[in-house]
């Protein structure tokens, strides 16, 4: 009988105090991140058959219990993944938002606006060495900024790469402290003891991996839980598998985990964040910025590449950009311009060079470049055609071009002021020219007799023709019969010249004047050369000859050839109805002008597109098909060769990264090439460039640069105020999932009072029954 | 639903949280006055208020541009306008000199006044700003108007060009700057080549080619006195101060006392004893000097032909048959080329020949002054036949120069519109830049007020909530 009510009473009173060592167990981790509180579960006691009564055994304190909700618990795992994930990249992007200074002064927009304020107002005054300076600081600022950007965002990967490699430590020591307590856990709950404590810090544990990276949590057996990384299993139920940084097939970083083949793809948690950040946010806002800083050159390039410089026409100059040798030959010259590895697109078009002398007098060549077939060597042997120049490509891989001694070159679209040097339209020269253009119908051996006379005794020679000076001498061209003649000694001596003129070949005398005369005599290629009717007949020079200036600035869209012939034979200002013809490359007439009676020898005339001009006294002969012609060239790089090469640009470089302003230029001012025509107060270039600054570019998708800026800018901002409000929307659904599970497993201190003084009575009760028990047996033993 | 105690202070950790980045959200747009202090406050507002900078900064750099523009067509106006002064006073000087009755030191007097107003205008043409000159279109980097010897006459000569220096004054417009100065001072018109009508001679047929002014030398070489003799008359030193040129009628009339050479003056024989110099004229004021002491006192009607050559540079002399249409003269120096028609020369002399209105101020005022100085011997109703040529040509250079003022001025005028027209857009861009920007001061200031009220209840609250415990009722 007494054993049935101490053993009730002891049963109590361990109870009352199990329960009240469990609620001080409780109060002591009420703000334990991640404990859930804990019952002990009690159970009244087996009955005890006494005197034919069944009376109750007292209470068993089953286990401890604690409460938790498993699902909800996952729940928070994986919103936690997703604000781990938002918040890394919140922060790379916050830094990115400070980095950029928009909108302000002092971003790069800001840095565009004094570069292009500074343009404009080096326009008032093209040659003043404080405005130059200006412009070239600014310029240099500007490009340090694209640079510091792209630095900048190259560092965002690579501390993003950083930031993952730690976090991945960590990912690794969180996934063995899992393992060690799966083990544990087994150990304790093999033996019907509830591991409790060891269970919430495996869920804290799990809950902070699932910050870092995206886990899907699975129950294995003996109370262990498998975790799995994007499918590959980075905890087992006996082992952990570690996860490791390496880079993947194109440099970017990627993740790796023992046992798994191939990468992890980790979306979530922190590194998943910094993954995106670094791997395609930064990425694809460097990209943008290159293509702004690839625009800017290109455009800038240009309009400055065709300029002429402050300091003249140039000896020499070396591009800035390298040729690649991609058939791997060991050679660049074979490759096509259009393919060689420079930085900007070669097209189709035609290259202008303008050979100088030292007396200021112009030659202009052209240059004719497709890119389906023009290779570096035939670039480089054209480029050596044209006398006074020279190019050839280094040991690196640069072109260079350089003029001889007293001569200097450059690219711009000037009018060419004087463009009949021999004088073929009203010279002084004793001048007989083909009728007809060619092609002209010559044999092999066919002859020219001529007979010139400069005052003197009359020298007779002739000129033989032969097949190897031609290509293919039934049809010869102009150029080749001049050339044939030029080369023939006979000729020389005697004084005779031929030139080519708008594919009509035309003979002179080297003489001036009234005593020049000239005359065909006969030979076999009269009739093939349309000179029949010359034949026999003396044609002189003049005393006067017709001074031909050219002026004006060409307005025209497109590249365009004028011919000007004179319509009667006549004197300038004189005959009555001279008037001169100009036709353009197709033939059509675009202008007639008068100069005969009534004209003023010396009067500026227009002709049409912004060229004028003049014409000195003398004497015209349209029987002796007397004419010139000029080039006018609306783009003199229509192939943007210049711009590729990097041959007299403003800036140099391809991207972000590399841009920046010329050496020459931030070593001179004076090299600023900002005018077309050489003048010192033509700011021509200048202007173009402001142009730039308000065009839609083709290369920025029909954005103009600021635009494309502000889209850029723009971007990361919305990525950050998307990332802001996923993070606010996220953040409450955390928070909600936490009430619930604090509503769950959270203690309540006032609840744990009150159970504190229910048990301690509880407690009281049972030391008073016991006490009564031990009473009662006492009375009994003192009945003995 | 249970409440834990630590969730309950965490939920008013996170409401003041909450309440306190508000404020600081409302305190920051206060504090700076804008609404967008980073992109991610608005990025679509971002992207737009960086499309609305780089406008407005094009409008600041156009104004700029104007006022430095026009800083500089400001001096060349004014110079320009003490440049029409000079040549104001230079008129008056010319005119006061046609005056027949002035006496040489006077005529010296208007010369060297003139001289100076030359060089003054010379420093008005060349005038440079910050080391640019003005007056050259675009090689400002060059003196505009040099002078120079050439064949043995000082000339001034142009060595700018026409092109002109622009600025762009609005997105698609562009002014000029800069003046060319042979369309200011001299605008050169070529035209038919004129004389002043001195020696008889005129334009040949051919068209001519030169500028400004030339001198045509016609000497007198030789008299030939034809049959003249036969009366016992003869030639003075040999004709050698004769200026006649050409086949002359001489025709002496012994009853009336006279003698008449051409269409000249009838001059009355001098009695005798005085008859050893007689000088008739002809009609152009061709002299021939007689000697009429043996005179027989017998009627004449014979020739005197005066022989004589011509030249352009005073170096090569062509002789005169006085039946050339068409003479071809050329100055190699200074480039000309002059077709004359020598058959109506009468008489020796310096021909002023001008080519069309292509002469500058500056040859225009030495050609003055080396009239007043007379070296050329004319007497006065010559010299102010040559003056009233060269008045005309100064009233004309004179127009040209208002007229390049009125340009400039009508240049000057578009500035002032194209920056009223920047200021408008300016204004305009600054407002659309506020609204996107720019915090609404009223509304920050409510936005605080509000948020700290509510943080301050959030406060009183959770102070409420995070005291309030059983154990303060527990014994």
């Amino acid at each position: 009988m007494s054993n049935v009510g101490l053993n009730t009473g002891l049963s109590a009173l361990l109870s009352a105090r199990y329960m009240l060592d469990t609620i001080g167990h409780n109060i002591a981790n009420a703000n334990t991140p991640g404990y859930s509180r804990q019952r002990v579960n009690l159970a009244s006691g087996l009955p005890l058959h006494l005197g034919g009564l069944l009376i109750g055994g007292g209470v068993n304190a089953g286990s401890v219990q604690r409460s938790v909700d498993e699902l909800l618990g996952r729940r928070i795992q994986s919103q936690r993944s997703l604000l781990g994930s938002l918040g890394a990249q919140r922060e790379g992007l916050a830094s990115l938002e400070a980095l950029l200074a928009e909108p302000g002064e002092n971003g790069l927009g800001g840095l565009l606006d004094d570069f292009f304020a500074n343009v404009s107002q080096l326009s008032t005054a093209p040659s003043d060495s404080i405005l130059r300076t200006s412009l070239v600081q600014s310029t240099s600022a500007l490009t340090g900024r694209f640079r510091d950007l792209s630095d900048a965002l190259g560092r965002t990967t690579s501390d993003a790469t950083a930031d993952v490699t730690s976090r991945v430590g960590e990912v690794n020591e969180l996934a063995s402290e899992i393992v060690a307590l799966n083990l544990k856990i087994g150990e304790t709950e093999s033996v019907n003891l509830a591991a409790n404590d060891l269970r919430d810090a495996r869920d804290e544990a799990l809950a902070r991996l699932s910050e870092l990276v995206d886990t899907t949590v699975v129950d294995g057996p003996n109370g262990s839980v498998r975790v799995l990384v994007g499918g590959n299993t980075l905890v087992g139920s006996a082992r952990a598998n570690s996860m490791r940084v390496t880079t993947d097939a194109g440099g970017e970083i990627a993740l790796q985990m023992d046992g798994a083949s191939g990468f992890v793809p980790v979306h979530g948690g922190e590194i998943g964040g910094l993954l995106r950040l670094g791997g395609e946010l930064a990425p694809a806002y460097r990209t943008q910025l290159d293509q702004l800083a690839h625009q800017l050159i290109l455009e800038l390039n240009r309009v400055h590449s065709t300029g002429v410089a402050g300091s003249g026409p140039f000896q020499s100059l070396t591009a800035a950009n390298a040729l690649e040798d991609f058939d791997g030959d060991g050679r660049v010259s074979d490759e096509l311009v259009a393919n060689a590895g420079l930085p900007f697109d070669v097209v189709s078009g035609t290259l202008h060079v303008n050979v100088v002398d030292s007396q200021g007098g112009v030659e202009q060549h052209r240059i004719d470049l497709d890119a389906t077939h023009t290779t570096v060597q035939d670039l480089v042997d054209e480029l050596n055609e044209i006398p006074h120049l020279s190019a050839s490509v280094d040991a690196t891989g640069h072109l260079r071009i350089g003029a001889d001694s007293g001569f200097g070159f450059d690219f711009s679209p000037r009018i060419d002021a004087d463009p009949d040097p021999d004088g073929v339209f009203g010279g002084a020269r004793a001048t007989l020219g083909t009728p007809g253009s060619e092609p002209f119908t010559l044999a092999d051996g066919a002859t020219l007799d001529f007979t010139v006379s400069s005052g003197g005794t009359p020298v007779s020679f002739s000129i033989a023709f032969a097949s190897a000076d031609f290509h293919e001498i039934s049809a010869a061209t102009a150029d080749e019969v001049a050339a044939a003649v030029n080369a023939d000694a006979g000729a020389q001596s005697a004084g005779l010249h031929a030139v080519a003129v708008d594919g009509h070949v035309y003979f002179q005398t080297l003489s001036e004047g009234t005593d020049a005369v000239l005359s065909v005599d006969g030979g076999t290629a009269v009739a093939g050369l349309g000179l029949t009717g010359f034949v026999g007949v003396d044609v002189a020079g003049q005393a006067n000859s017709v001074d031909v200036r050219l002026g004006g600035a060409y307005t025209g869209a497109s590249d365009e050839r004028f011919v000007f012939r004179p319509t009667l034979d006549g004197t300038i200002g004189t005959t009555e109805g001279l008037q001169v013809e100009v036709l353009d490359r197709a033939g059509n007439r675009v202008a007639l002008l008068d100069v005969g009676a009534g004209y003023a020898p010396g009067t500026e005339l227009e002709v049409s597109d912004g060229v004028t001009v003049t014409f000195g006294l003398g004497e015209l002969s349209a029987t002796d098909s007397e004419r010139f012609e000029v080039e006018l060239v609306a783009d003199s790089d229509s192939s943007d060769v210049l711009v590729a090469f990097g041959l007299n640009g403003l800036l140099v470089g391809s991207d972000a990264h590399d841009i920046a302003l010329a050496p020459g230029i931030e070593a001179d001012p004076a090299n600023l090439s900002l005018s077309l025509s050489g003048e010192a107060g033509d700011g021509s270039v200048l202007l173009e460039m402001l142009d730039v600054d308000r065009r839609s570019l083709a290369g920025l998708d029909g954005a103009t640069l600021g635009g494309f800026w502000g889209e850029l800018a723009g971007g990361v901002g919305f990525e950050a105020s998307l990332a802001d409000s996923a993070i606010e929307a996220g953040g409450a659904v955390l928070e909600s999932l936490e009430q619930r599970k604090a509503a769950v497993s959270g203690v309540n201190v006032d609840e744990e009072l009150v159970d504190l003084v229910n048990y301690e009575q509880s407690f009281a009760a049972a030391a008073q029954y016991l006490s009564v028990v031990n009473q009662v047996g006492e009375e009994l033993l003192s009945l003995l | 639903m249970r409440v834990s105690t630590l969730s309950t202070f965490g939920r008013v950790l996170l409401g003041l949280r909450a309440n306190q980045l508000a404020s600081l959200r409302a305190q920051e747009q206060l504090s700076s006055g804008r609404r967008i202090l980073r992109p991610s406050d608005d990025p679509a507002g971002t992207a737009r208020a960086l499309v609305v900078r780089r406008e407005l900064s094009r409008t600041e750099r156009i104004q700029s541009a104007i006022a430095t523009g026009g800083d500089q067509l400001q001096m060349a106006t004014s110079t320009l306008e003490n440049a029409s002064e000079l040549m104001t006073r230079a008129r008056e000087l010319v005119v006061q000199s046609m005056n027949g009755t002035l006496s040489d030191p006077d005529r010296e007097a208007i010369a060297v006044e003139l001289g100076e107003i030359r060089e003054q205008l010379m420093e008005a043409a060349n005038m440079q700003v910050d080391g640019n000159y003005l007056f050259g279109g675009t090689r400002s980097d060059v003196q505009p108007w040099e002078e120079l010897q050439l064949g043995g006459l000082r000339r001034v000569v142009y060595r700018g060009n026409r092109d002109e220096q622009t600025i762009q004054v609005g997105l698609d417009t562009q002014i000029a700057i800069s003046a060319a100065g042979d369309e200011v001072f001299g605008r050169a018109v070529p035209g038919p080549t004129r004389f002043d009508g001195l020696t008889g001679v005129r334009g040949g047929v051919t068209a001519d080619e030169g500028s400004g002014y030339a001198y045509l030398i016609v000497r007198h070489d030789t008299t030939e006195a034809g049959t003249l003799s036969s009366v016992g008359v003869g030639l003075v030193d040999d004709g050698e101060d004769d200026t006649l040129l050409g086949a002359n009628a001489l025709s002496i009339d012994a009853a009336a006392g006279t003698i008449q050479l051409a269409g000249g003056p009838v001059v009355t024989i001098p009695p005798a004893g005085q008859r050893s110099d007689v000088v008739v004229e002809n009609e152009l004021g061709g002299e021939l000097h007689l000697d009429l002491t043996g005179w027989n006192g017998a009627d004449f009607d014979g020739t005197v032909t005066g022989h004589g050559s011509v030249s352009i540079d005073g170096d090569t002399f062509t002789s005169l048959a006085f039946t050339e249409g068409d003479l071809e003269l050329s100055d190699g120096a200074l480039g000309f080329v002059l077709h004359v028609d020598t058959t109506q020369i009468r008489r020796a002399g310096s021909e002023l020949v001008t080519f069309g209105d292509t002469v500058n101020p500056f040859d225009l005022l030495q050609g003055v002054v080396e009239d007043l100085r007379n070296d050329g011997g004319l007497d006065s109703a010559e010299l102010n036949d040559r003056l009233s040529v060269r008045l005309d040509d100064l009233e004309r250079v004179h127009d040209d120069v208002l007229r390049g003022l009125g340009a400039l001025g009508s240049r000057a005028a578009s500035l002032v519109d194209a920056a009223a027209r920047q200021e408008d857009v300016e204004l305009e861009l600054h407002s659309r830049l506020s609204k996107v920007e720019d915090a609404d001061l009223a509304e920050a200031a409510l936005d605080l007020a509000r948020s700290d009220m509510v943080l301050q209840v959030a406060q009183a609250a959770g102070a409420r909530v995070i005291q309030t415990t059983l154990l303060d009722f527990l014994g």
